[in-house]
């Protein structure tokens, strides 16, 4: 059906009047502070002293052949093919264990959302006593199953699961909620047909379940892409990048390149190499995930 | 078209009400000078209602409750000597304090006064950061009181740019419980008299029992990252007969990678891998619960034992001794000092209160109330304890065997990359030669710009 | 074979529950225990989460700490938290509304810009940041707080999800019954849109309850600071003193945990009937 083209100038003007104050927002406090930093990564640029050289695109082909910048790009990557996966099956996992409301699913549901709620900053200080090599309440829990002990802190091979598994823990159970939300969205008359038909559960998974909860799988993937290759705070806290860097993801690369080496060109220039990167990872989620929900 | 107008208004009342409740928020908390207006306004000096000129001197310095109530009673001194200056101390957590100055310093609206420490004076003074103190020094910063090697510490192509607060050294701190236990003879307390790297790998491994997780020794604050860590593993070099960089600070090939350098790099390498009686984890509190035998350690952590853990008693439970030795006999030096920003509008003013704070009698002041090692050799001499154990061993260290750390505006990359270098060998037990090579790349990097 | 099905989803249901309970509990615990007894407890026994020897005195040295007044810091963060959530609620679900309901040319491309704003990573643009703040007179006022943080896109990319499910017949309708857009957004949309606000709500809350960084750089009076800038404190070169952080930890988690539980049951619980029928 056709609007009248007076009805749709009106929605259109309506439109932009909804989305002015957002976009006013981030043109002064996202995008704005983003071009001045586009500007310093063409620069040499020390953090304490405004007064920068132009420097073309040395900084940028300087990090091309920086070890430690690609390591800490790996680092991340890693991290996230990781996490993505593992942490939307787990959220995708629980919300199907749990989306049919009861006393007993709510009550789970609840228990699943309390990591949600403390601050990260407290996650990350709990985790790094948890997993103390000799003191640690995990440590303490193998060896009662007569595992480990599990070094997070000190092995260089396993620091970074060590990073995961708090990320996981801390942020599995949003998404949860927002599968629990995407789930019960279907309507149940599409399952009660295909029983009809005599499909099995997995059938009934793959041809409803999945295809229907593609806009919250592209907006779940979406997000945990973005998060885990931005981790930061859990690598500042926990590990401070270490044992021998192997914890210092691209992000905590360019803080200390920026704060700590006071390279702030060099550093902002790190950033919009992420930056191009992980925008062309969702660019080609988004194509691959294509829903026919439009945004 | 009318409702459109109605959602204009509704946006207006909005807007408004963002500026309206942070406005609330500014009055609310006192309406101090300092606030909204930035750098211009919050550091320049105001007109009082009434008689005078009023000057407010912004100071910044990272939390440590003993230093901060020291210093808040020295402010209320310099105040009632000095009625036209008011000194605001702001406290900032200490992991996060440097990114908060810098951040600061990029915008200009830096504080007058900021607490720096030693090592990355060279890069604030390179790049204009700090303003040099030699004419406030010469007219009564009585320059000649300060130990030489701390005063090296604190000079930049022959400029001074910060008064220091105090010095700091580190001693071996051994728990006696566990030497007694194992039968080790006890180190002596004499400063010159330290134990060899034999010594005190030998004690610890009679100490060493991981299977009960008792630890022999962490000899330089665990793996971690952060300058507290690279100054306490230094001294392994400079022990050794290595040095980091050139005498001039140019160069790093052939002095980092150096044999004698070499030779420590190994040693400590092998306290993890070789000897395993380093500990790569160390868990929290380990020393003083009787959990790690040897530890380094500064002045400043005798305090802290006494009130985080009463029941663990100096001379009891647990002692100092000089830093170990190896072909040398060093210590590390140097330590957190007060300087002027360029971002001042009235550095004669700062400078009464650095003088005020570290001066001979503010000196003083400050070491019977923080017990940090004294940077002026008039507070050595004033004091008794600090001829007697365990203080002297600290004194004479800073006197006879002080090293301070390489002046260069590079010193931010170099401590990174000392870090990294000593973690990949305790750590992962890298090849030495290798390990090295990649320092000296990223050393030699920074290098090349000041050249 | 369905009793084992069965077993099996509560073992795992209960497994995750305790995961996820197992750190917040040792944490509460743990701010109850004098300071020798929190890293003594090593084998699985019953001290290991529970206190011997229960104490107060974390809390007493918590609060007794006239130069930290944490009842100070925990005011300022609820006004800058409540500022920004009821701000972000506004602001961010008109935009949702726009991108997930109108027709308006560019609408994409205006989407697909904002969403770049979720790439960059904020440590990048804070200094920058900062310059602006700085230029307008903020530092060391909440406005630096809270103005900036008042539009999310990751919000707005939240409650887009949600939003679409409101069907446009029912938008298309109101409109014929002669409601503004205005007014189909106020009375049609958001009042059906309830546990999706809660839940953005919830997130906005507790994204400015965590803030560290920021307010760590633009607040310089410490009467102004924010609660976990005050924390980390507790955490300094010379020691750490880590039966005060479990407790102020607790402290700070607390009464979000009892927020939230009071919360949930209008989402958590209800966000599952917000599906389709909008």
């Amino acid at each position: 059906m056709k609007m009248n083209s007076a009805f749709g100038k009106q929605e259109e003007r309506a439109a932009w009047l909804f989305v002015l104050p957002a976009a006013i927002s981030l043109a002064l406090f996202t995008f704005y502070p983003m071009l001045n930093a586009l500007t310093i990564s063409f620069k040499e640029y020390s953090l304490i002293n405004p007064e920068a050289v132009f420097v073309g695109l040395a900084n940028y082909s300087g990090l091309l052949s920086d070890p430690k910048f690609i390591n800490s790009l790996l680092h991340s990557f890693h991290f996230a093919l990781v996490v993505i996966p593992v942490q939307t099956a787990l959220a995708l996992g629980l919300a199907l264990l749990i989306y049919r409301s009861s006393w007993v699913t709510g009550l789970f549901r609840t228990i699943y959302f309390m990591p949600v709620v403390i601050a990260i900053g407290v996650a990350s200080t709990l985790f790094k006593l948890i997993y103390n090599q000799d003191y640690g309440l995990l440590n303490s829990l193998l060896g009662f199953f007569g595992a480990g002990p599990v070094s997070f802190l000190s092995d260089p091979n396993l620091a970074l699961y060590g990073i995961m598994l708090l990320g996981v823990w801390k942020s599995a159970g949003f998404f949860m909620i927002i599968f629990v939300a995407g789930l019960n969205g279907i309507p149940n008359d599409l399952y009660e047909a295909a029983e009809v038909d005599g499909a099995t559960r997995a059938q009934k998974f793959v041809k409803i379940t999945l295809p229907l909860l593609r806009r919250t799988l592209t907006f779940v993937i979406i997000i945990t892409t973005m998060d885990a290759l931005k981790i930061f705070v859990p690598v500042a806290l926990v590990t401070g990048g270490g044992p021998a860097d192997s914890t210092t993801t691209a992000v905590y690369y360019i803080y200390k390149i920026a704060f700590q080496q006071m390279e702030m060109g060099y550093g902002t220039a790190a950033a919009f190499i992420l930056f191009v990167i992980v925008m062309c990872i969702s660019i080609v989620q988004l194509r691959l995930l294509r829903t026919d929900v439009e945004y | 078209m009318l409702r459109l107008r109605k959602m204009m208004i509704v946006l207006l009342i909005a807007c408004f009400g963002i500026a309206l409740l942070s406005a609330c928020s500014t009055k609310g908390s006192g309406g101090e000078n300092a606030g909204a207006g930035g750098a211009s306004q919050g550091t320049s000096a105001e007109p009082n209602k009434g008689d005078g000129k009023k000057v407010e001197i912004r100071y910044w310095r990272h939390d440590f409750a003993p230093e901060v109530q020291a210093l808040q009673k020295m402010i209320q001194s310099f105040e009632a000597a000095n009625p036209n200056i008011t000194v605001k101390m702001e406290v900032i957590p200490y992991g996060d304090y440097e990114t908060k100055i810098r951040t600061a310093l990029a915008a200009g609206n830096a504080p007058d006064v900021i607490g720096l420490d030693g090592p990355t004076l060279a890069a604030y003074a390179h790049q204009g950061a700090v303003i040099p103190l030699d004419a406030y020094f010469e007219a009564d910063g009585n320059k000649e009181d300060i130990a030489a090697p701390v005063l090296a510490s604190l000079t930049y192509k022959d400029q001074i740019y910060a008064a220091p607060l105090n010095d700091a050294s580190i001693g071996m701190f051994y728990n006696k419980k566990l030497f007694e236990k194992n039968d080790i003879e006890l180190p002596s307390k004499d400063p010159n008299q330290a134990w060899t790297w034999e010594q005190v790998l030998q004690a610890a491994q009679k100490i060493n029992d991981p299977a009960n997780k008792v630890y022999g020794i962490d000899p330089g604050w665990g793996l971690g990252e952060g300058e507290g860590s690279t100054f306490v593993k230094l001294p392994f070099i400079w022990q050794a007969g290595g040095e980091i960089l050139s005498p001039d600070g140019n160069e790093v090939k052939g002095y980092l990678d150096s044999p004698e350098s070499k030779r420590a790099l190994s040693f400590f390498s092998s306290l993890y891998n070789e000897y395993k009686v380093a500990p790569k984890e160390i868990p929290p509190e380990a020393f003083e619960t009787g959990k790690l035998g040897i530890v380094v350690n500064g002045p400043w952590a005798i305090s802290g034992f006494a009130t985080s853990h009463p029941d663990f008693k100096l001379g009891e439970d647990w002692d100092i001794a000089p830093l170990w030795k190896d072909a040398k006999q060093v210590t590390p030096n140097g330590s957190w000092n007060m300087a002027i920003t360029k971002d001042s509008k009235q550095p004669d003013a700062a400078w009464k209160f650095v003088n005020w704070v570290t001066g001979i009698e503010g000196a003083k002041f400050w070491y019977q109330e923080t017990k940090n090692l004294p940077a002026r050799l008039s507070t050595a001499s004033a004091i008794p304890e600090l001829t007697e154990y365990p203080m002297n061993i600290f004194v004479e260290q800073s006197s006879k065997f002080a090293h301070p750390r390489p002046v260069t505006p590079a010193y931010p990359v170099i401590t990174t990359a000392i870090s990294k270098l000593f973690a990949d060998l305790g750590v992962s037990g890298r090849n030495v030669d290798e390990a090295v090579a990649e320092a000296v790349t990223a050393i030699d990097k920074a290098l090349e710009k000041y050249r | 074979m369905e009793r084992i099905g069965h077993l099996l989803k509560w073992i795992v249901m209960i497994a995750v529950a305790l995961i996820s309970l197992l750190p917040i509990f040792w944490m509460v615990m743990g701010a109850f225990r004098p300071r020798q007894e929190l890293f003594q407890y090593v084998s699985l026994e019953w001290h290991l989460f529970i206190p011997v020897e229960w104490t107060l005195q974390n809390f007493i040295d918590l609060f007794s700490d006239s130069s930290k007044p944490l009842g100070r810091f925990i005011n300022n963060t609820l006004l800058v938290a409540v500022s920004v959530t009821l701000l972000s609620l506004l602001f961010n679900s008109m935009a949702a509304f726009a991108f997930s309901k109108l027709r308006f040319r560019g609408r994409g491309v205006v989407f697909a810009v904002f969403l770049s704003a979720l790439v960059i990573p904020g440590e990048v643009t804070m200094v920058p940041t900062y310059l602006l703040v700085h230029a307008f007179g903020w530092i060391d006022s909440f406005r630096a707080l809270i103005v900036p943080a008042a539009v999310s896109v990751f919000s707005i990319f939240l409650l887009v999800q949600f939003f679409a499910d409101v069907p446009r017949e029912l938008l298309e309708a109101g409109k014929i019954d002669g409601a503004s857009w205005p007014g189909i957004y106020a009375k049609i949309v958001l009042p059906s849109m309830v546990p999706a606000l809660i839940t953005m709500g919830l997130i906005t809350f507790l994204g400015q309850w965590d803030a560290y960084l920021w307010p760590l750089i633009v607040i310089n009076d410490e009467s102004k600071q924010m609660l976990q800038v005050a924390i980390a404190t507790f955490t300094n070169l010379q020691a750490t003193e880590w039966g005060k952080i479990l407790a102020a930890d607790t402290v700070a988690s607390v009464p979000i945990l009892i927020l939230f539980l009071f919360l949930q049951k209008y989402y958590v619980q209800s966000i599952v009937n917000s599906g389709i029928k909008g």
